[in-house]
C-alpha cells in the first residue's frame, strides 16, 4: 500500500503552514515526522486524517484517487491526538466499548480488556477517565486507536505522557502494526524512542515536507 | 440501517450516561428554571383567564432559555478533549452526530419542560396537564433543539461561545416562540383544535426542514 500526496496546501488566515507539499508514505513503515513548533506537523496529521479540509492538494493510494473524509476510507485511519478524545465522565471500557459501537467493529468485552490489557490499563478498565493521569489517558488513547484495526496510523507526538514502561508498550504497540504492513506516521521532537524503530523521516520546513535520512537525523 | 441505528444509538446513551454522571447540563437548568419559575410567582398576581393566555409564554421562556443554558454546554465535552475529531473520523456518517445530539439534547429539554409543568401547576393553582399541551411543548422542545443543536455545534468553536449561540438562535426562533405561544394560549383557552392547527403545522414543518437540512450541514459547520 502506498498513499501518496500531492500539491497539499494549507493557510490559516495569512499564515501559509503548507505550500505545495508532496510526499508518499509506504506500508510496511514507520516514518517519524519531524520539524520545529509550528512548522506544520500536526496540521498535517490532520490533513491526512481528513479531519482538517486542505487548501489543495490530491491524495492517491496505490495511484487511485483517495479522500480520507470519504466514509469507507474514514475507517483506514486512526490517529492519537495531542488531546486524547476520550469521554472524560465515561470509564475506560465504556470509551473503547463507545468507540467500538461507532466504528461497528462488535469487539466483545473479552477483546476490549485485551486491548486494555495490552496498554497496561486492565485493572482501571471500570475507573472513569476524568481521574486518569496524562498518561494513562495516552495509554487509553493508544487503545482506542487500535481498536478498528486501521491501516494507516497516524500519531502527535505520541510517546507524551508516557513513563519508561509506557513508552516500551508504545514502541511494541508500533513494532507489532509494523508487522502487519500498516502506514505508520508518528511527529516527534524526541528520537531516543521512536529513533529505535523508524524506518525513514519527514521534515517539515517552510511549508514543503522533505524526506530526511536517518543518519542525517539522528546525526 | 441496523448500522446507522446501532451507532446513533451508541452516540444518544454516551451523551445520557455522561450527562447522568455529570449532571453539568440538568442541574445547571433546572436551578435556572425553578428559580425563574419562583420569581414570576411573586411578581405576578393572575386571574384564571390572564393564567390562560400567560402560562404558556411563562413555561416557554423558561423552557427556551433553560435550554439555551444547557445546549450551550452540551458540545463542551467534545471541544475540551477534542472528541469532535474522533467523531469526526470514527462516525460512519456525520448526519449521525448531528441526529444523536439533537435527540440528547430533546431528551434533557423534555425531561425539563416535563418537571416543570407539575411546579407550575403547583405554584399557579392552574393545571398545564391537559395532553395537547403537552404535545405542543414537546413538538416545541424538537423544533427548538433541532436549531439549537446545529448552532451550538458552530459556536462552541469559537470563543464567543457563550454570547453568539444567543444572538444567533432567538431571531431564528421567532417563528417558534410564536406558534409554542399561540397555540398554547389556544389550548388553555378551549378553543377546537381546527383553530389552531395552523400553528402546530408550523412547529411540525419548521421541526422536519430544520432536523433535515442541519442533518446535510453539520459536516461542514464543524469541519475546520
Amino acid at each position: 500500500m502506498k498513499l501518496e500526496v500531492r500539491g497539499l496546501s494549507k493557510r490559516f488566515g495569512k499564515t501559509k503552514v503548507l505550500n505545495s507539499a508532496e510526499f508518499s508514505l509506504q506500508s510496511g513503515e514507520i516514518i517519524g515526522l519531524l520539524g520545529k513548533n509550528g512548522a506544520g506537523k500536526t496540521t498535517l496529521l490532520r490533513l491526512l486524517a481528513g479531519i482538517s479540509r486542505a487548501e489543495s492538494g490530491d491524495f492517491y493510494l496505490d495511484g487511485q484517487p483517495w479522500h480520507a473524509s470519504k466514509n469507507e476510507n474514514r475507517r483506514m485511519i486512526a490517529m492519537l491526538a495531542h488531546q486524547p478524545w476520550l469521554y472524560e465522565n465515561l470509564t475506560a471500557i465504556e470509551n473503547l466499548r463507545f468507540y467500538d459501537q461507532l466504528y461497528h467493529c462488535q469487539l466483545g468485552e473479552t477483546a476490549l480488556r485485551q486491548l486494555l490489557a495490552k496498554v497496561g490499563l486492565e485493572a482501571n478498565a471500570r475507573q472513569v477517565v476524568r481521574g486518569f493521569s496524562r498518561g494513562m489517558k495516552q495509554r487509553l488513547a493508544i487503545a482506542r486507536c487500535l481498536l478498528h484495526q486501521p491501516k494507516i496510523l497516524l500519531m502527535d507526538e505520541p510517546f507524551t505522557g508516557l513513563d519508561d514502561d509506557g513508552s516500551q508498550m508504545l514502541l511494541q504497540v508500533l513494532q507489532e502494526e509494523h508487522a502487519k504492513d500498516h502506514i505508520i506516521l508518528a511527529s516527534t521532537h524526541e528520537l531516543s524512542q521512536l529513533g529505535t524503530i523508524a524506518d525513514g523521516y519527514l521534515r517539515v520546513e517552510a511549508g514543503k515536507v522533505l524526506a530526511a535520512s536517518p543518519t542525517e537525523v539522528l546525526a | 440501517m441496523r448500522q446507522y441505528m446501532a451507532s446513533l444509538w451508541a452516540l444518544i446513551k454516551k451523551d445520557l450516561i455522561q450527562e447522568w454522571r455529570s449532571k453539568d447540563i440538568i442541574s445547571a437548568m433546572l436551578a435556572f428554571a425553578v428559580l425563574t419559575l419562583f420569581i414570576f410567582n411573586y411578581a405576578l398576581s393572575l386571574s384564571p383567564q390572564a393564567q390562560a393566555s400567560i402560562a404558556t409564554g411563562i413555561v416557554w421562556v423558561l423552557v427556551v432559555f433553560a435550554g439555551t443554558l444547557g445546549i450551550n454546554r452540551s458540545f463542551s465535552a467534545e471541544q475540551d478533549q477534542g472528541c469532535f475529531d474522533a467523531l469526526l473520523l470514527g462516525s460512519p456518517d456525520l448526519s449521525l452526530v448531528y441526529l444523536a445530539k439533537m435527540l440528547s439534547n430533546f431528551l434533557i429539554m423534555a425531561l425539563l419542560a416535563l418537571f416543570l409543568l407539575p411546579v407550575y401547576s403547583l405554584l399557579y393553582n392552574y393545571s398545564l396537564f391537559n395532553g395537547l399541551f403537552v404535545g405542543l411543548i414537546l413538538l416545541g422542545a424538537w423544533a427548538y433543539s433541532a436549531m439549537a443543536t446545529l448552532l451550538a455545534g458552530l459556536s462552541v468553536q469559537t470563543r464567543m461561545r457563550d454570547m453568539l449561540l444567543p444572538v444567533l438562535l432567538f431571531p431564528l426562533l421567532i417563528p417558534v416562540n410564536i406558534a409554542v405561544v399561540k397555540a398554547g394560549a389556544g389550548i388553555l383557552e378551549g378553543l377546537p383544535f381546527a383553530d389552531i392547527s395552523i400553528w402546530f403545522t408550523l412547529l411540525a414543518a419548521y421541526a422536519v426542514i430544520i432536523t433535515t437540512i442541519s442533518s446535510m450541514v453539520f459536516e461542514y459547520v464543524i469541519k475546520e
